[in-house]
């Protein structure tokens, strides 16, 4: 079984298949320009991700492993009605999956999935962000997402003035 | 005390490091610090919320998930919210449904009162955007005041009939304008010798214009000279700075286009308003001698015949072309050789309209062969019209041909 190595931004490296890693877009580009590049195509594959650590790189691998069998959804790519596969339904392993995160862990995995190319990622870890965003109060905001006002004086007032004339019209 | 000699950063206390990665304010910053080492993370992981949020809402908004109300609430939240929700509403305000439209007297005076209600520093336009018609004839003071007074924050703005010394004088109230959208006939024009004295403001930021013209159907009676009188007079004030221009062919008339508009690069080409519009040969014509190095042309309201003469003008722009929307139509007898390479073109997005009820074959072999004049195309859009086209079997090959980068196509068959 062909292998790649890929290293995360804290020097932690996962060997994995290359039929896996190539279901992220980008991990597959990456390992078709290095055998392009190298003369021996038995070689292993080398990939540094510089901008994802450890903890995020090995959920990304996670997903992909249970969704191996999954049918590949090519980044960016849209039905021909221009509704993407936000639609097709999350399974309870993806629900369980995502359960425990912290919003910041959420976050992180959505810049991962969005740079390593891995749609179906994308979409469930979007969507979680936006339910805890879209119909909610500033206060349930700032809960769910731990954060704390740090507006002074009137700033805060001021803002919700301004939104004002966009909410009226 | 090694801590109060410390050699490397590693020995700083967690608290003086929080403190210097405080400073550090971009989002890409932030990441390469927590992705450093699990210390560093744990030290900071608290603000990953607030931090990333600037990489995590265009990626959000890529899908548009996000209605107005929302990214109101966000404005909100927090200051670095506040900011990131802010760069996205002036980003694209009209994609994110911001509406500021002053449409008479009343409204001007309703926003006026907006304004002068919020604190010291308030803007009183999220989105940095606002849309002014002249309406009824009263109007035009207090859309005057209101900018006067509250213009400075605006970055765009759409000015729908207005005469020429009230466009100046709206123009001279907002310094830091970039988008200038002019939308119907500036009206009153009475001059014959006064053009040249047009008192036009200096606005370093201008770089992008739109000129549409209502009213240019064959029955209206329009003095075309006079508008472009009037537009050629605008191009030669603001041209040299303008990236962006959206027009439709009738400006391609001006005399010395091109000279006029040294660094334009992305032209977007539309159908005057009334008007059955094709290309002709003098109009193709200028297209393929303008100097300018296009990164996006864009032709929309029309099909036009793939002619020697489209690919010449199409060809003037192979070197920089990343993003071409056009409609033609095909003849049987076209010759794909004419066309060159476009070694940069990324994005096709491509109207086809024919007569033919089906594809001959000696014609699909070319149509392939013009597939392979864009060898890193990423994305392609084909919408087909008339006849027979939506060829599955071709459409598959012409996606095999057209190079691995693909990964968008979309193919709208005809009704």
């Amino acid at each position: 079984m062909a292998l790649v190595r890929v290293i995360s931004s804290d020097g932690a490296a996962f060997l994995v298949s290359q039929r896996l890693a190539k279901r992220s877009g980008k991990l597959k580009t990456e390992i078709e320009t290095f055998r392009k590049s190298s003369d021996n195509s038995e070689a292993q594959p080398e990939i540094r991700i510089v901008t994802i650590r450890a903890e995020i790189l090995r959920l990304v691998l996670q997903w992909l492993q249970q969704h191996q069998n999954d049918p590949v959804l090519p980044a960016n790519q849209n039905e021909q009605d221009g509704r993407g596969d936000a639609e097709m339904g999350q399974s309870q392993w993806d629900r369980d999956f995502l359960a425990p995160m912290d919003l910041g862990i959420v976050m992180e995995l959505i810049l991962a999935a969005n740079h390593l190319e891995v749609k179906g990622l994308l979409d469930i870890t979007c969507k979680l962000v936006e339910s805890k965003i879209t119909g909610r109060t500033v206060d349930e905001i700032r809960t769910a997402f731990k954060l704390k006002s740090d507006f002074k004086g009137n700033e805060e007032e001021q803002t919700r003035l301004e939104n004002r004339w966009c909410v009226e019209n | 005390m090694e801590h109060l000699n410390p050699t490397e950063i590693s020995d700083l206390p967690n608290e003086m490091l929080e403190e210097i990665f405080n400073f550090l304010h971009d989002p890409n910053d932030f990441l390469s610090v927590v992705g450093t080492c699990n210390r560093w993370n744990d030290i900071m992981a608290y603000r990953k919320t607030e931090r990333l949020f600037g990489k995590v809402l265009p990626i959000l908004l890529k899908s548009d998930l996000l209605p107005l109300r929302t990214m109101l609430t966000l404005r909100q939240i927090s200051k670095t919210w506040k900011k990131e929700a802010d760069f996205q509403l002036e980003e694209d305000p009209s994609k994110l449904e911001l509406k500021y439209g002053i449409p008479n007297a009343e409204q001007a005076n309703r926003l006026i009162a907006h304004a002068s209600n919020l604190p010291q520093g308030g803007n009183p336009f999220i989105g940095k955007c606002l849309s002014i018609y002249k309406g009824d004839p009263g109007s035009y003071d207090s859309i005057h005041q209101l900018i006067q007074q509250y213009g400075t924050p605006l970055r765009r703005i759409t000015m729908v009939y207005f005469s020429r010394i009230q466009f100046a004088s709206v123009l001279g109230g907002i310094p830091n304008l970039e988008k200038l959208s002019i939308f119907g006939l500036i009206d009153e024009w009475d001059i014959e010798d006064e053009a040249d004295a047009l008192p036009l403001p200096t606005l370093l930021r201008l770089n992008n214009m739109g000129i549409r013209i209502f009213g240019e159907g064959p029955g209206d009676q329009v003095d075309d000279d006079r508008y472009l009188r009037f537009h050629s007079f605008l191009l030669t004030a603001y041209g040299e700075q303008l990236t962006t221009l959206k027009c439709s062919k009738k400006l391609l008339r001006i005399g010395r286009i091109s000279d006029l508009l040294p660094n334009l690069r992305r032209l977007e080409l539309f159908k005057a308003h009334g008007l059955t519009e094709t290309y002709t040969q003098p109009d193709l014509q200028v297209i393929s001698q303008v100097e300018w190095r296009l990164h996006t042309l864009s032709i929309s309201g029309c099909y036009i015949p793939l002619t020697a003469e489209l690919m010449a003008a199409l060809n003037n722009f192979c070197v920089t072309l990343e993003d071409l929307e056009i409609s033609i139509e095909l003849e049987e007898n076209f010759d794909a050789d004419s066309l060159v390479n476009f070694p940069c073109l990324k994005k096709l997005k491509l109207g086809i309209s024919s007569e033919l009820r089906s594809i001959p074959l000696k014609m699909k072999d070319r149509l392939i062969k013009l597939a392979g004049v864009a060898p890193n195309l990423e994305e392609l859009d084909i919408n087909l019209r008339n006849g027979a086209m939506c060829d599955v079997v071709w459409s598959m090959e012409l996606m095999r041909n057209v190079v691995q980068k693909l990964n968008v196509f979309r193919l709208l068959p005809s009704l």
